[in-house]
Formats: C-alpha cells, sequence, structure tokens
C-alpha cells in the first residue's frame, strides 16, 4: 500500500484544512439537524465516516480530530445509560450529556461567521489600491479554499467511492498508478479546458484505488495552488477551475 | 492658515506619502507660527473627501486605524494592479481568518484560548499571521505559566479597511466591552 500511494511524498495535511469542530458543524448543517438537539448516534456515526475516509487517503488526521470522536463516543454512552450516580433534585440539575459540546459548537460558530464577515471586508479593501513603498515586497499568497471545505470534498469523494464496482477491489494489487502521473493527467485537462466538474475526472474510472489516488492528486493541486474548487451552492456539484482563469 | 490653503497642504502631504499617516504627524511637519489644530485638519480632510467624491476622481482618501492615505478607487483598479504587478490575490484561508477572528475579538489573547475556541492547534497559523505582520505578541500573560499575549496590529486593519477595533463587524455579540482602544 504504502509504495503504491508514496505516503511519505503526498501526506497532505489537514492544517491547511479545518479542524474536528468543522467537520461537526458541516455534518450538521448537511443532516439539517437542530444545533441546541443534535441526533448523536447519527452525527457520530457520520463523523466516524468521514474520519474512516480521511484515513483511507492517509490524511495525516490530527489528533485533536481522534480526540472529538471519543467526546462523541462518551456522549453517546452516557445518553444510553440514565444517570444513576445521583439522584437529580429537580429537572434543571439533570444536565444534558451534549451541553459542554452544544456550548463550545455555538461560541465556535460565532467566530466562524465574523470569520466570513472578514473575508468580505477583506475583498472589499482588496479593491482599493494604496500608493506603495518602491521596495514593498509582495506576500506571498495564501492557500486559497474559497467556500469549499475538505469535507465538501469527503463528501464528493465518497459518493464517487460508493459508485465504484465492487469486484474491481482485487485489482488493487495489480495496478502501478502513481499520484505523479494523475497529476499530469489533470493539469493536461486544466489546460485544454477552463473548468470541468469534479465527477467528471472519475467516468472513466475503474477502480477503487484510482479514485483514491486522482483524489489525492487533486488535494496536491489545490495545495500548490494550481486549481481551484468551487460550489455554486453548498452541497452542490462541485466545479474544478484552473487558478490561471481566476 | 486660510482654509482652502490648509486643505491644499494636506492634499500634498496625503499625495507624498506612502503610507498612512495620522493627523498627529501632519500637524507636526507645520511650522510653529502657522500649525493648524487637529480639528482644523480633519476638517480639510472631510473636505478634501467630499470634493473628490464630487469630482469624481479617480482617487479617494481612505481612513485606517486612525490614518489617513491615498487610494485608487475600485473603479480604476484593473489597469493600476497590472502596472504594479499586482494580479496576485492575497487572500487569507478560512482556518487563518477564523484565528485571526479570535486574537481580534479577544485580544490579548493566549494561544491557549484561540485553541479551545477552534478545537485545533494554531502553531503554525499563528506563526504565519506574525510573519504576515497580522499579529503581534503583546506581552505575557500574569497567569497560565507566563503564556505569550498575542494582539493585532496596524496592517490587520489595513488588510481589512477598518478604522479602529470598534469597526470590526459584530464585535458587541463576540466580545461585550472589553475591547479597550
Amino acid at each position: 500500500m504504502e509504495d503504491l500511494f508514496e505516503t511519505e511524498d503526498y501526506k497532505v495535511s489537514l492544517e491547511i484544512f479545518e479542524g474536528p469542530l468543522d467537520l461537526l458543524l458541516y455534518l450538521i448543517k448537511k443532516e439539517e439537524v437542530d444545533i441546541y438537539d443534535i441526533p448523536i448516534f447519527k452525527i457520530t456515526k457520520q463523523y466516524l465516516r468521514y474520519l474512516d475516509l480521511m484515513k483511507m487517503l492517509d490524511l495525516d488526521i490530527a489528533g485533536e480530530f481522534l480526540r472529538l470522536a471519543a467526546e462523541l463516543m462518551y456522549i453517546k454512552s452516557r445518553m444510553l445509560l440514565p444517570s444513576i450516580e445521583r439522584e437529580p433534585v429537580d429537572e434543571e440539575d439533570i444536565e444534558d450529556p451534549r451541553s459542554e459540546l452544544v456550548r463550545k459548537l455555538i461560541e465556535y460558530k460565532k467566530f466562524k461567521d465574523v470569520a466570513g464577515d472578514l473575508e468580505e471586508l477583506e475583498e472589499k479593501r482588496s479593491q482599493w489600491i494604496e500608493k506603495r513603498d518602491e521596495d514593498a515586497v509582495l506576500p506571498e499568497e495564501e492557500i486559497d479554499m474559497d467556500d469549499i471545505s475538505i469535507f465538501d470534498l469527503l463528501t464528493a469523494f465518497s459518493d464517487v467511492l460508493s459508485r465504484a464496482k465492487e469486484e474491481n477491489l482485487k485489482e488493487i494489487f495489480e495496478e502501478q498508478i502513481r499520484v505523479e502521473d494523475k497529476i499530469k493527467f489533470l493539469q493536461r485537462r486544466l489546460k485544454n479546458e477552463r473548468s470541468f466538474s469534479f465527477f467528471s475526472i472519475f467516468q472513466e474510472e475503474t477502480t477503487r484505488m484510482e479514485i483514491i489516488v486522482t483524489f489525492l492528486a487533486i488535494l496536491e493541486l489545490i495545495k500548490s495552488q494550481e486549481l481551484k474548487v468551487r460550489q455554486k451552492k453548498n452541497f452542490h456539484e462541485i466545479l474544478i477551475f484552473s487558478t490561471e482563469e481566476l | 492658515m486660510e482654509k482652502e490653503n490648509l486643505k491644499k497642504h494636506i492634499e500634498a502631504l496625503l499625495f507624498s506619502a506612502t503610507q498612512l499617516i495620522s493627523v498627529q504627524e501632519m500637524r507636526s511637519v507645520f511650522n510653529e507660527d502657522d500649525k493648524p489644530n487637529v480639528q482644523e485638519i480633519k476638517d480639510a480632510i472631510n473636505y478634501l473627501k467630499a470634493e473628490y467624491d464630487e469630482k469624481s476622481n479617480s482617487f479617494q482618501i481612505l481612513e485606517i486605524a486612525n490614518k489617513f492615505r491615498f487610494c485608487i478607487k475600485p473603479d480604476f483598479a484593473g489597469p493600476v494592479k497590472k502596472l504594479l504587478g499586482l494580479n496576485k490575490r492575497d487572500k487569507l484561508t478560512r482556518p487563518a481568518l477564523e484565528t485571526l477572528a479570535i486574537v481580534a475579538y479577544r485580544q490579548p489573547v493566549i494561544k491557549a484560548e484561540i485553541e479551545s475556541i477552534r478545537g485545533v492547534a494554531v502553531d503554525g497559523l499563528l506563526r504565519k499571521l506574525i510573519e504576515k505582520g497580522l499579529v503581534r505578541i503583546a506581552g505575557r500573560s500574569g497567569e497560565y505559566g507566563r503564556a505569550f499575549l498575542y494582539e493585532t496590529t496596524e496592517k490587520f486593519m489595513d488588510h481589512f479597511g477598518l478604522k479602529d477595533l470598534n469597526d470590526l463587524p459584530k464585535r458587541k455579540e463576540l466580545n461585550p466591552g472589553s475591547i479597550n482602544k
């Protein structure tokens, strides 16, 4: 496995992407559930599924993702067992096992939302050009994910993966597809076409291995800022653009 | 100094500057016998702003961090960007924006508080934000093992076009009354 993936070269760090609370908020939004009344079984199951996807891709999962998984499972277990240790004096004394997590999520969401406001201000400000010193150095460009998160990509990845035929599993060990080759393939396609849909890349893919390698190639190209991924609306079709076209 | 004359002097100062300049800085360069007061300079700036809008000039005075500077209006930015080679967008990533938001609203703040809100380690991001000059170390906390305190910089306000920290969006919601700058 490791030889095929060349994991050392292609380990994509999640630090440039999002954290575990983002994933939780993403799932809450995706499943359209109430943040104050999180269906903990459903959401925990989903959360673990995304963790599995990240593991499958050998993404460098931060310890925080695992810590939150443990927290979710702890909450789940507490919700299963009625508290027998202490008799609550009145209704208000019974603390919802989810309340601490909800508080954390709400607090985080406030900042996530205001980060969006700041992004708008940044965009507005960037349209005004000030006089510059001759020797002013241009700041290095940051990786720009636009409005799409790594989790949107993982959702799309999981969709593609589920479409892959099961029987192809046995081919895995015979295939020799390298991430570099897929990167070259995508670079060629980006040159010829202005943009294309995420799913269109996978139409001719046959094996799970190839899907995984292609997905890693996309993440690499996002990182090196050769392509950008955009989505018109949340949970809609994902489009891939060449950065030169933007 | 006569109003019309002062206005032109202020315009000349703003025109020549490549950095943000404060009212005090403008005031300090006038001769003692002819020194305008702070209010007169502020008035002159406002007159100039109104004039540029009225004449639909290609530039305007932008107020950032209580300082002032000439800027090209967005309508004329396209060719100017090309001339100056500014084609690359300098946008911050969402994780960077979130980290910056926490520093901005909670400053001065220790790293542990940022990490507890975001739920992830922010060492790399904080270092980058400091390198970019958007955040700086404000000192050390009296508690928490004398951890470093972080705050936003003037460049931060410039990056987002803020007049001052009160100009931050939803400031009251996010930090009831603890920004005292």
